[in-house]
């Protein structure tokens, strides 16, 4: 058994990013005296394997719950509420008291809505002693029927996000509304790996599936649905329904469907549009799971809800939506028309593969800027800094370019009296690297390579951008609007992204940072009973292009990779 | 040559319009297209390969380069054929099955076709027949593949399996972000390359006879 294996069975998250393929060497633990690589070494005897906190996956995970979107409005309700005075038997002789009851609840034709048994046997009480009787219907199903002058109970549902790093619980109350607690954490599953590819991979072995279900649905879900219904103070309470938005590979490792297909040509899916199932059957004490539909295996629920959330399913002058990350999704709505492509940008924008890059944890810098002094960064929670986000990375780029220290293509000019020669020899899976870097923070750097990952992920999502609009025959002056999703959006300063050229060049006041658009529309679909099905219209409707099959997208990216 | 010279620095400098301007200017002057070709192109995808390798220049300014010598090559490329000037030698390039990135691909393709190679371009999703049927017909001595996914990587081993069984003298060098020299080594591939400049090192090596 791997080193690896022995910690994940006891319960130890070790670092694993890169799937375990001895890449990263982050889970160094020791072993027989040494240090050596957990997930590269098999234990054949009994021992002791000591793992330093440094190979850990952090605890701590500030998710910025306020970044939520609002909880949308609903036209046709999922769960409703009815109080009604059902008129004494002798009135309608012949009906009995659930047809008295419907006829005064509905005006004219009752709607199809059905009552188990055991949910009558308090109705010829209410009735008898003329009481108001207060209905709680759930999908056409009558959960409860109560006397209403007793407190009402919530009807408890959740929209769960499953990012590839994030995942955000958020808890409602269905008859209401009303958002009950809300709590998000990092996906466990980044223990097995980072980016979505490596868990298709791990999600194609014997074992691997099963693991990554559990990881997802009992390692991180289960906990943050917990902790809502502490913070709401409603544990023990059943929880009705959820909807899981995500992108396509995260609702297969959800649902425990093999992933294989969505890896390789011609990225084929189990299925797109699942149908609901039992929380059970996914490890979750949830009456009934349900997923926002997936248009393709790179354009997941999330992303169409994202589209659903900000209204691109309607017909309406053009609008982007884009969604940073490892895998930049961009949308662009002309008329009626929907088109949607996912621009290979690499993890640099969620910190992968640079020299201090990061995610959102304590004493992450969200921004940058450089005064008379030198570089002045602000990070999360007001720690001191150990690492840089994406969108102080746009502020030092930006930064560059406006003061004139970085060219076009993100050297530092020779002569700025705030960056260093440097030299890292060879280690942690890199070969040696020199050359000139700026220390923006003690310990914290960002050098020349640094750089030029940064802006091969910035020419992915601009070159992406500008072949949707040459596609829709429209210029980025003509966008009417351009809506930044997800985490990266959180801090991201659009003027500095359109300074550096990740974002098409328009004018700044109809740049929108438009937060978790995935949970949005999960909420949406939570509570709203036609929105999972235009979700799944809005499906047919895109447009997918494969950027690499598109002649001049190579073009396209290699003018894209310089700074204006 | 004070004017390749000048076709070295555009070169370098990623400016294609310029470098297209300098051969044309190059050509009617009356050099010969093999010339232009030693030492204006190659010498500057040399240049451009060295200040990569010593970390001089990155990945950005390696891809407007080639991009701008491409340009060039092609317009050169019958004039070379018409002259009978012969490649050093002869490679199939290509993204293996299952996967569609080819950024890096195109880029190894430039880079070892300015060391003076004949590059076929199989392109991208390439079974092991295609290229081992490309390399039969081009008569090429090496075959290059990539691999940017760890779900794609292991058709690798399913290369370097056909391509022994085909009984072909044929290399075989790999490539790609998730590629190691270590699974190079596991899976019998003749050689691996870490970058587009490694990729020709490895080649000229490899086919140097």
């Amino acid at each position: 058994m791997l080193l690896s294996d022995v910690a994940l069975a006891a319960g130890v998250h070790l670092d694993l990013r890169c799937g375990g393929n001895g890449i990263c060497r982050r889970c160094q633990v020791e072993w027989e005296g040494r240090r050596v690589l957990a997930c590269q070494t098999t234990a054949r005897h009994d021992g002791e394997m000591r793992i330093p906190p440094s190979s850990l996956v952090p605890e701590e995970w500030v998710v910025d719950c306020a970044f939520a979107p609002p909880v949308p409005r609903h036209a046709h309700p999922r769960c409703q509420r009815l109080v009604v005075r059902v008129p004494a038997a002798r009135t309608q002789p012949g009906a009995d008291d659930w047809e008295r009851l419907c006829r005064a609840a509905f005006a004219g034709e009752a709607p199809a809505i059905w009552v188990a048994p055991e949910v009558l046997r308090k109705l010829p009480d209410l009735v008898e002693r003329d009481r108001p009787v207060r209905l709680t219907v759930l999908d056409g199903q009558v959960l409860d029927i109560e006397d209403d002058a007793q407190p009402s109970q919530p009807v408890l549902g959740v929209a769960i996000d499953v990012g590839t790093t994030t995942v955000v619980v958020r808890l409602l109350d269905l008859a209401t509304g009303v958002e009950l607690a809300l709590a998000g954490t990092q996906n466990r599953q980044v223990t097995v790996g980072a980016s979505v590819i490596s868990r298709i991979a791990h999600g194609s072995t014997p074992h691997g599936l099963d693991r990554l279900q559990k990881l997802a649905a009992k390692q991180t879900i289960l906990p943050l649905l917990e902790k809502c219904l502490s913070h709401a103070k409603l544990r023990g309470a059943p929880v009705r329904r959820a909807v899981i938005g995500g992108n396509t590979t995260m609702m297969h490792l959800f649902l425990g469907l093999p992933p294989k297909g969505l890896g390789t040509v011609p990225f084929n899916a189990v299925v797109l549009a699942p149908s609901p199932g039992s929380g059970a059957a996914v490890g979750l004490p949830i009456e009934q799971v349900e997923c926002v539909p997936a248009a393709g295996a790179y354009l997941g629920g999330d992303v169409l809800g994202g589209l659903y959330a900000v209204g691109l399913d309607r017909t309406g002058p053009p609008e982007m939506l884009i969604d940073v990350g490892t895998n930049s999704e961009i949308l662009l709505r002309v008329g009626d028309r929907i088109l949607g492509a996912s621009a290979a940008a690499g993890p640099a924008f969620e910190g992968g593969g640079l020299s201090s890059g990061g995610p959102a944890l304590p004493g992450a810098i969200t921004h940058l800027s450089l005064n008379e002094n030198g570089f002045h960064v602000e990070t999360t929670k007001g720690v001191a800094a150990t690492h840089i986000c994406g969108s102080a990375y746009v502020d030092f780029l930006a930064e560059g370019r406006k003061r004139g220290f970085l060219s076009e293509f993100g050297r530092l000019a020779p002569g700025f009296p705030h960056a260093e020669p440097f030299e890292r020899p060879a280690g942690n899976g890199q070969p040696a690297r020199t050359g000139r870097r700026c220390v923006v923070a003690k310990g914290v750097s960002i050098d020349e390579h640094d750089i030029s990952l940064l802006l091969q992920a910035k020419g992915a999502v601009l070159a992406g951008a500008l072949i949707l609009l040459r596609k829709a025959g429209i210029a980025p002056q003509d966008l009417h609007a351009l809506h930044v999703a997800g985490g990266f959006g959180r801090h991201l300063n659009p003027e500095h992204a359109v300074r550096i050229g990740l974002l098409p060049p328009m004018p700044l006041e109809r740049i929108k940072i438009v937060g978790n658009t995935s949970l949005a529309a999960a909420s949406s679909a939570l509570l709203n009973a036609q929105a999972t099905r235009e979700i799944g219209e809005l499906a047919r409707r895109v447009q997918v292009v494969e950027l690499n099959l598109e002649p001049d997208f190579e073009d396209c990216f290699i003018n894209a990779l310089s700074m204006p | 040559m004070a004017d390749m010279k000048a076709v070295v620095e555009a070169v370098r400098n990623g400016n294609r319009t310029l470098v297209l301007k300098l051969v044309d200017e190059a050509l009617k002057e009356g050099v010969s297209a093999k010339d232009i070709l030693n030492n204006g192109l190659i010498a500057g995808i040399r240049l451009v390969g060295d200040l990569f390798s010593k970390n001089e220049i990155f990945v950005p300014e390696m891809l407007i380069a080639a991009r701008a010598m491409n340009a060039a090559l092609e317009k050169l490329q019958p004039l070379l054929v018409a002259a009978g000037v012969k490649p050093k030698g002869v490679v199939v390039a290509g993204t293996v099955k299952g996967d569609l990135h080819d950024i890096g691909k195109n880029l190894v393709c430039i880079m070892v076709r300015g060391a003076g190679y004949k590059v076929v371009d199989c392109g991208v999703d390439c079974s092991a027949e295609k290229f081992i049927d490309e390399a039969k017909k081009n008569e090429a001595q090496a075959v290059l593949c990539s691999a940017l996914l760890t779900t794609t990587m292991p058709y690798m081993q399913t290369i370097v399996t056909e391509v022994k069984k085909s009984g072909l003298p044929l290399k075989v060098i790999i490539g790609g972000a998730p590629v190691t020299q270590a699974y190079a080594d596991k899976i019998g591939a003749n050689g691996y390359g870490a970058d587009a400049n490694e990729a020709v090192l490895v080649t000229e090596k490899l086919l140097a006879r």
